[in-house]
């Protein structure tokens, strides 16, 4: 883990990472039990893309979801731990932090713009970026992350990408780094309607059926999904969005709607099944507007807002290398 | 909590309180309107009122007059059409609002704090995209042909917060009136949303619209800097009374056509106005000059093209492409509505 922090550091202040230096974590490194992805990309050559890679420690290895055509929106990746932590700072090395020969794969690879960041009672974590998008962090305590986080688990999801200059559809995630101190029981929030396990296998089901279904960009369809995993934040217990109660999960089969009184937001709806060994399964899956129920365009949320505005995605045409020089855009990707 | 996050409660008003707002995509705003859209976003701001008065400057000139006078008149008095009157204040409810607002910033289940930091976000990461090139080709004092060189917009969460009110409301100025509307003190006996179904079902009904109680046109037709000047000599208005304005003034429906410069804007007492884009204490003739400066940027767009072959808007007849509005062609009111008005209490109602 020295090993590790000492490369960290090396290969961030190259790549001048710090020229905002962030304040150093205090608590623990946390080191996580488990990792899920929803997907895993195929090997390039000698390189394989296993979530494990998000935590081994070496910043030249990543994870890569399979893109489907949706440059890794939508794919997620859970971070799980041994117990309750008050967590202290969350750094993610982003994109394909790896030197090879010339190629510099952060420039080469598809990197994150945004990522959907929340804990296992609902609360979001918001990652600020350094300016060239190698590092993102969390720091509790600041004007975006005010409250205490205290989770066993922490979900994060692809909400907008910057994608490669040359493999244009290959977003990747180097490392997640977790500080934090055992969280004081009596500390940890009471167990909320979050925590309902019935309800964390549906919530689950809600990440898969938003992996799943963003298949061809642009398509950002589970926009609403991401906003009810994060329905139960303790920062206010609030339920504005209707979530199955026990009964209608008990049934095994819920057919879920979301319907805005602005004329504007999407109609989402999709029926959700459980099936053998308790696992759910969305089909139906819809998207619609207005009272015309025209199909959900390729925004992110509002159409019509600022069509001009590409809300998920970014392209560079020129990204600084590791080494300070700048790589430009030769080989622009198929769209 | 009642900010303008999608909601699955039914309002009175449901199909009509979300309508265009300037900026605000109308019911069949498609991809076409794209440029149009942006236009009238960006339309709306500050910079973009001032740059009409710098043209317009006898104009300018003129309604700055107006409204000096009208800023230095006397509070209005209590005791017109039994409306509390006085003591209210409108800058106390906006920045009571202001913190709301930016309370949302982190409320991730809210639809509208999750469209105003994406699109900050994304907004972010264009600027970065802009300022790094211009920094790897060596900061040339030229770029593009321009000696406008790229801006570094600073730390991205540092920069969502800067924008996020003026985003958060982007859409909803008639939400945001009501919001503000609603943290005035005193009794409130109806929402702004309420006193609009009430309108709109007065008309659908046949009925006297003039008789919704709160609701009235007393200055129907004039611009803000008329108001000022009119409040000053002949106070009617409560302030924290919400001001509609579209170029159909006349229609009593608030949102009879969709794609229509719609704006709402609270009267704040004093001369001043106060709304979601601009802010709080703006002078009348101000808030005339950025209403002319929206239409003037995004009259010849797509979404306004029910406005391009009528010469009453337009300097000619034909149709879109480079139609332009006609000299000084601004929203004026269309109604007033005070939310505190008692609906019971006997007396005109406007």
């Amino acid at each position: 883990m020295i090993a590790w922090a000492i490369d960290l550091v090396l290969a961030l202040a190259a790549s001048g990472a710090f020229s905002a230096a962030p304040p150093p974590p205090t608590g623990e490194v946390i080191v996580p039990v488990r990792v899920v992805a929803s997907s895993v990309a195929a090997p390039e050559g000698l390189d394989t893309f296993e979530a494990e890679h998000l935590v081994d420690g070496d910043p030249t290895t990543a994870w890569q979801p399979t893109q489907g055509g949706a440059l890794g929106l939508g794919q997620w990746v859970r971070v799980e731990l041994d117990r309750d932590y008050l967590i202290t700072r969350i750094e993610v090395l982003n994109g394909w932090q790896k030197q090879d020969g010339p190629d510099d794969r952060f420039c080469t690879h598809g990197s994150i713009m945004s990522l959907d960041s929340s804990g296992d009672r609902g609360s979001g974590f918001y990652l600020d970026s350094d300016r060239q998008n190698r590092l993102l962090t969390m720091t509790p305590g600041t004007l975006f992350n005010k409250h205490p986080a205290v989770t066993r688990t922490l979900t994060f999801v692809v909400r907008g990408v910057v994608p490669g200059m040359v493999a244009h559809d290959s977003v990747a995630l180097s490392e997640i780094r977790i500080w934090g101190r055992p969280a004081d029981p009596a500390s940890v929030p009471p167990a909320s309607r979050c925590l309902d396990p019935m309800r964390d296998e549906f919530a689950e089901a809600l990440l898969e059926a938003c992996a799943k279904n963003t298949q061809v960009r642009p398509n950002a369809e589970c926009s609403w999904f991401r906003v009810l995993l994060r329905a139960c934040s303790p920062d206010t217990d609030k339920w504005k969005y209707p979530f199955p109660d026990a009964a209608q999960l008990a049934t095994g089969n819920v057919d879920y709607r979301l319907e805005s009184q602005d004329p504007d937001s999407p109609i989402y709806s999709a029926t959700f099944t459980r099936g053998a060994g308790g696992r759910w399964s969305a089909s139906n899956v819809r998207c619609e507007l207005g009272k015309q129920h025209r199909p959900c365009g390729p925004w992110f949320d509002i159409p019509s807002y600022r069509e001009d505005r590409d809300k998920e995605m970014v392209e560079l045409e020129v990204c600084k290398r590791a080494d300070g020089t700048w790589m430009k855009r030769e080989l622009p990707g198929p769209r | 909590m009642s900010g303008p996050a999608p909601q699955l409660k039914e309002t009175p008003a449901a199909s009509t309180t979300k309508g265009p707002t300037p900026g605000g995509p109308g019911p069949a705003a498609g991809g076409g309107a794209a440029a149009a859209l942006k236009k009238s976003v960006h339309g709306m701001s500050y910079e973009d009122g001032a740059k009409v008065m710098s043209t317009g400057l006898i104009e300018g000139m003129l309604k700055g007059a107006i409204s000096k006078t009208a800023t230095s008149a006397p509070a209005p008095t209590p005791g017109h059409h039994g409306r509390p009157r006085g003591n209210v204040d409108v800058q106390a409810a906006y920045r009571e609002t202001r913190e709301w607002t930016m309370e949302q910033m982190t409320n991730a289940t809210d639809g509208d704090t999750l469209r105003a930091t994406t699109s900050l976000e994304a907004e972010w990461f264009a600027l970065s995209r802009d300022f790094n090139a211009w920094d790897t080709a060596g900061r040339p004092a030229v770029w593009n042909g321009k000696p406008k060189v790229p801006k570094d917009p600073g730390p991205k969460l540092e920069y969502i917060s800067r924008g996020f009110f003026k985003e958060y409301w982007m859409l909803h100025c008639l939400q945001f009136a009501d919001k503000l509307s609603k943290n005035l003190p005193g009794r409130k006996y109806n929402t702004l949303q309420t006193l609009i179904g009430q309108t709109n079902k007065a008309l659908e009904h046949g009925e006297d619209v003039g008789l919704v109680k709160g609701r009235t046109t007393v200055h129907r037709g004039k611009t803000f800097a008329q108001i000022a000047v009119d409040e000053a000599s002949n106070p009617r208005l409560a302030p924290g009374t919400s001001i509609h304005v579209k170029l159909h003034f006349n229609g009593d429906k608030p949102y009879e056509y969709a794609d229509d410069f719609h704006h709402w804007i609270v009267w704040a007492g004093n001369g001043l106005f106060t709304d979601s884009l601009t802010g709080a204490e703006k002078a009348g003739a101000a808030m005339d000059a950025t209403l002319q400066g929206w239409v003037h940027k995004s009259f010849g767009g797509a979404k306004f093209q029910q406005f391009h072959g009528d010469t009453t808007f337009s300097q000619s007849a034909t149709g879109p492409g480079a139609a332009k509005p006609i000299a000084g062609l601004q929203p004026r009111v269309s109604a007033e509505y005070d939310p505190r008005v008692n609906p019971n209490q006997q007396g005109d109602g406007g």
